[in-house]
């Protein structure tokens, strides 16, 4: 009898392994064709010379696109903090306002504002497209004519120079990214959230707990997934994003806000040198993988505590 | 939900299968489409455009010969030019109704995003905006532009404009037209400051703006469209031109430039005046770009400022509504000389319409393109003209705004430099613009800009092999 | 009690508001901006009333753009790369998380570092290889483009909240006879309604608002799509900000619907009763 339990076992185990590899090919040669050939391109790329025309040869250089990006150290550290600022301001600021929104706008009920207005208010911006947030704040911060030094001047206050102060740009530029972003990281929270179940906060506040340790001991630990989905696709989004900020400061002022993804498209569509390019590209990505990776490994150490 | 999410699939199936089997006949449809908005807003558009369009059609009743219906593949931007350019291509499809168009793009913000993939996976349109940049010569040297010289009206085009679009021996194209810098006055404010016309020399300009902030509410007169990298690097080549050009005579800072040889710190002046200016930049100045500075002007903010003709018509109507009087909006060519020095500007031909090389035309097709690239020839100048821009062949009745007319002329007379960016590479373009964004802003001296100048063109200059 | 829970309620609300309002002001901008003309969006943005408004950008904006073919291409390619997105990823999702394998543990993780890839890096390879494929002006191409890049991150939802999902239930369906596909159909989807929902709506709105590969994989004439149009209007020399505003409002109407109609999923909670842990 046990014998046949476990040939049962191992067969089943087997077939939902082969069903479970069917399950994954579609996705997986979807990514394969369309996300993977393409990348390895981009790394084949970096080793070479190419100008980016069909006919042209790509001809192998080695590392030299790499050493050239070495070489001009000033450049490519203000180009890192810039990128390393604006990613770790737009994450932070981001999960902290989205979270705290969301554990509101879960809460319904009496006395409170509707819920549908507010959960549509704080999603729309997402719906914009980055070009279209770009351009709309970047009239906002005008110095002479912008909405944004328009009130404060209402009010009474001093016009803000947002986008030629070295410091003061990098933070307008997280503001309008953050804007833009909340709106997908408060959907995810609250998709989160209704996965707690109710009976959960029941049976503490009948053992006595108070909402401030029902939201540590039950929400929080309970949000972990939620809270790394959001920490890392927030922050890989950071460090791709290239067009909201372009079209808000153009990496002004001088070169304080200009990103990384932002120079590989200008070595790819203007300077026509996409090796160079390339190179930087495998060098973002390697940013990402180890940024990622670090933020993983903290998440699963806050997992395993709670 | 299951039965939602089953009808979610089967609409997305149906909509796949009928995304992937058609081929929408958009061709046809675009010109019949372009027909009847060109007659609805026919109504609309100014007179000159109307008269013209008529005249053609009229003129030409040409025979509809048994021809084969031909699409030529266009990228060509439009937007500036609007309801004008729709009437000419409406003109044009009447005369010729078996050409029709296909834009393949409608261009914006990034134009070099889509010419880069298309080059790389040779899905390039016919007919594309050319400039005399890294992409088009990239281009010419990969043979991928047809030599402009073959078509009829290249003869028409006057040498200075073949000499701008040409590289390798290759003319890139006909230009749309011709730009300059020019000078932008708001007399209102200036007549408030004791001024009865506008400074004709570089001392009187200073003098002017001193006693702008002094004596009345614009402290900081000045300004210009410095986030964008063509006037912010037009108000640095103003100075150099009256820096060098009387003693170096024309073409040779062009050329040093070209070949990386220029100096820029081997002129003072040109950091001495630039230093004499930076006091009346008004705040946000580095950062505006042509919309902000018509803003500006027409708020008063600002009471003088340094821009392209193009965006003339825009300036003079803004500062016409602060003042309420179109005489107080005075144009003038920029006054950047010394005084009892002779006054040079900065000018170029425009961008131009090119004709990509591809051996697998057919005779109809290339036939369609001859007479395309004629019939925009010949009829450009007004949808120039509508722009407010200045075409090659200036017309007797152009429609420029008064302020500008007899700037056109002066402008041909005029000792001049040509605008930068015939002559950089992306790779300066970009230092050095953000280095004089930063200079306007306060943020650096013009002095170490101009050093690290001289030193990026040694090694980042345009014909090197 | 009571009293202080009413006093922290309506402080909660009130910093709500508050936010919200903030939050607001640059949709209000851009809201009022649509039925403006240009020059007053520039000089005088707060405002609105009754002299400057004009109804005017809305008729150019939907002739420029070619707004109904570009809704029905654009409403297309991203119907169809959602459906495909979401039934491949949470099928992978399914096997991932509910199948014990270091084989797929280990895909799981390659799967995940494929976020991290620029996709403004590879757009010219991309471009190549659409053309290489035959795809280069079908919109195939930016379905399957799309569906492709946004894999990765819908893989992450769906294999996170399915290990979420209480084992008892699979347990109880496998002794029943159940298939394993029959387990992920009937058991397991049902369930995920939130974060198909979210998927719908993250996903669905970066494809909605592409703008890259549309315009360099397909023809603006063929195949219009919404962004793409809305970027003509901000050019070289001119940026045309009514029509472009006007524009914009038009594009992410239906976007708005469809979160309108995707929101309950997240009040409607799930059968959290049905296993009593």
């Amino acid at each position: 009898m046990k014998q046949n339990k476990s040939i049962h076992r191992s067969q089943r185990e087997r077939q939902r392994f082969t069903t479970g590899l069917l399950f994954i090919l579609p996705s997986a040669l979807l990514v394969a064709v369309f996300v993977l050939i393409p990348c390895f391109n981009v790394v084949y790329l970096s080793f070479t010379d190419w100008n980016g025309v069909a006919t042209s040869p790509k001809t192998f250089v080695g590392l030299k696109n790499y050493v050239k990006l070495a070489s001009d150290v000033s450049d490519f550290g203000t180009m890192m903090i810039a990128t390393l600022v604006f990613a770790l301001g737009l994450t932070v600021l981001t999960i902290i306002i989205s979270f705290a929104v969301a554990l509101v706008l879960d809460k319904k009920g009496k006395g409170r504002l509707p819920r549908g207005f507010l959960r549509s208010s704080w999603f729309f911006p997402t719906l914009l497209s980055g070009t279209v947030v770009g351009v709309l704040w970047r009239i906002m911060y005008n110095y002479n004519n912008g909405m944004i030094n328009k009130v404060i001047e209402q009010c009474g206050g001093e016009k803000i120079n947002w986008l030629e102060t070295v410091g003061l740009t990098n933070f307008a530029i997280i503001a309008a990214a953050t804007w833009a972003r909340l709106g997908i990281c408060v959907v995810i929270f609250m998709a989160g959230l209704q996965g707690i179940s109710a009976d959960l906060y029941e049976a503490a506040a009948i053992d006595g707990a108070t909402e401030r340790q029902q939201r540590k001991f039950i929400t929080i630990p309970l949000m972990a997934p939620s809270i790394t989905i959001n920490l890392l696709t927030t922050s890989i989004a950071a460090y791709k994003s290239y067009e909201l900020p372009y079209l808000i400061s153009q990496g002004r002022p001088g070169t304080t806000t200009l990103l990384l993804s932002q120079r590989i498209t200008f070595y790819a569509f203007q300077t026509m040198e996409y090796g160079r390019s390339s190179a930087l590209a495998v060098v973002l990505i390697a940013i990402i993988t180890i940024i990622s990776l670090l933020q993983l490994a903290v998440m699963r150490k806050k997992e395993d505590i709670t | 939900m299951k039965k939602v999410l089953a009808m979610f699939l089967a609409a997305a199936m149906v909509l796949s299968l009928a995304a992937c089997a058609s081929q929408p006949a958009a061709t046809t449809a675009a010109a019949t489409e372009a027909a009847t908005t060109a007659a609805a807003t026919a109504a609309a558009t100014t007179a000159a455009a109307t008269e013209a369009a008529a005249t053609t059609a009229a003129a030409t009743e040409a025979p509809a010969a048994e021809k084969e219906p031909v699409t030529i593949e266009t990228y060509i931007i439009a937007t500036e030019w609007g309801d004008a350019f729709d009437d000419m291509m409406a003109a044009f499809q009447a005369e010729y109704p078996w050409i029709s168009f296909e834009n393949t793009n409608r261009g914006g913000g990034n134009s070099g995003e889509y010419l880069t993939a298309a080059i790389a996976s040779n899905t390039l349109p016919d007919l594309i905006p050319v400039d005399n940049d890294e992409l088009h010569r990239t281009m010419v040297n990969d043979g991928l532009l047809e030599d402009f010289n073959k078509f009829a009206c290249a003869q028409q085009i006057p040498q200075s404009y073949k000499d701008a679009m040409t590289y390798n021996g290759i003319l890139m194209g006909e230009t749309y037209g011709a730009a300059f810098s020019c000078m932008f006055y708001n007399m209102a404010i200036l007549k408030e400051a004791g001024w009865e016309k506008a400074p004709e020399n570089w001392q009187e300009l200073i003098a002017c703006l001193k006693d702008i902030s002094e004596k009345t509410d614009c402290k900081q007169p000045f300004t210009v469209a410095a986030g964008k990298t063509t006037t912010s690097w037009m108000l640095f080549e103003l100075l150099i031109a009256n820096a060098c050009g009387e003693q170096l005579g024309a073409g040779v800072y062009e050329d040093a430039f070209k070949n990386g040889t220029f100096e820029f710190n081997a002129y003072p002046e040109i950091v001495e005046k630039f230093n004499e200016l930076q006091p009346y930049f008004l705040t946000g100045t580095s950062a505006a770009n042509e919309d902000d500075v018509t803003t500006i002007m027409t708020d008063g903010q600002a009471a003088v400022c340094l821009a392209g003709n193009w965006n003339g018509n825009a300036i003079l109507d803004g500062i016409t509504e602060f003042a309420g009087d179109p005489s107080l909006a005075v144009a003038a060519l920029p006054c950047f000389n010394d005084e009892g020095e002779t006054r040079w500007i900065s000018a170029t031909a425009e961008t131009a319409m090119g004709v990509t090389a591809d051996s697998n035309r057919s005779a109809a097709e290339e036939e369609a393109i001859d007479l395309f690239v004629n019939f925009f020839w010949n009829h450009y100048a007004i949808i120039q003209n509508v722009a407010g821009n200045v075409p090659v062949i200036p017309m007797t009745d152009a429609v420029l705004k008064e302020q500008m007319t007899p700037l056109v002329a002066e402008m041909g007379a005029s000792p001049f430099v040509t605008m930068g960016f015939n002559l950089w590479t992306s790779e300066f373009k970009d230092a050095a613009n953000r280095d004089i964004q930063d200079c306007i802003a306060g943020l650096k001296s013009m002095q170490d800009a101009v050093d690290a100048m001289t030193e990026l063109v040694k090694t980042s200059y345009k014909n090197k092999q | 009690m009571k009293k202080r829970d009413g006093v922290r309620k309506f402080v909660e609300e009130l910093i709500l508001a508050i936010c919200t309002l903030l939050i607001l002001v640059p949709i209000y901008y851009f809201v009022i901006g649509a039925f403006k003309p240009r020059k007053m969006i520039l000089q005088k943005p707060l405002i609105l009333n009754a002299e400057m408004f004009t109804m005017g950008n809305f008729p150019r904006a939907i002739k420029a753009i070619r707004y109904w073919p570009a809704l029905k291409n654009t409403a297309t390619i991203t119907l169809v790369a959602i459906a495909l997105l979401i039934v491949v990823s949470s099928l992978a999702g399914f096997a991932i998380a509910r199948i014990k394998s270091r084989f797929f543990e280990t895909y799981y993780s390659l799967l995940i570092t494929c976020m991290v890839v620029p996709f403004v890096a590879c757009v010219i390879p991309l471009v190549v290889l659409i053309k290489n494929l035959g795809l280069h002006g079908n919109v195939l191409g930016p379905i399957l483009i799309q569906a492709g890049w946004n894999i990765p991150f819908a893989t992450f939802l769906f294999t996170g909240f399915m290990k979420g999902i209480p084992g008892e239930l699979e347990d109880a369906a496998y002794i029943d006879g159940c298939s394993t596909f029959g387990v992920y159909w009937r058991i397991f989807l049902p369930l995920l309604a939130p974060v198909i929902a979210s998927c719908c709506i993250v996903s669905g709105t970066g494809i909605w608002n592409d703008y890259l590969v549309c315009n360099t994989t397909l023809s603006a004439t063929k195949n219009p799509t919404l962004m793409v149009g809305i970027y003509q209007f901000f050019s070289e020399k001119v940026n045309e900000y009514g029509y472009a505003f006007a524009g914009a409002l038009l594009t992410s109407a239906p976007m708005v619907v469809l979160f309108l109609c995707l929101q309950k999923y997240f009040i409607k909670g799930i059968t959290a009763g049905s296993v009593k842990g």
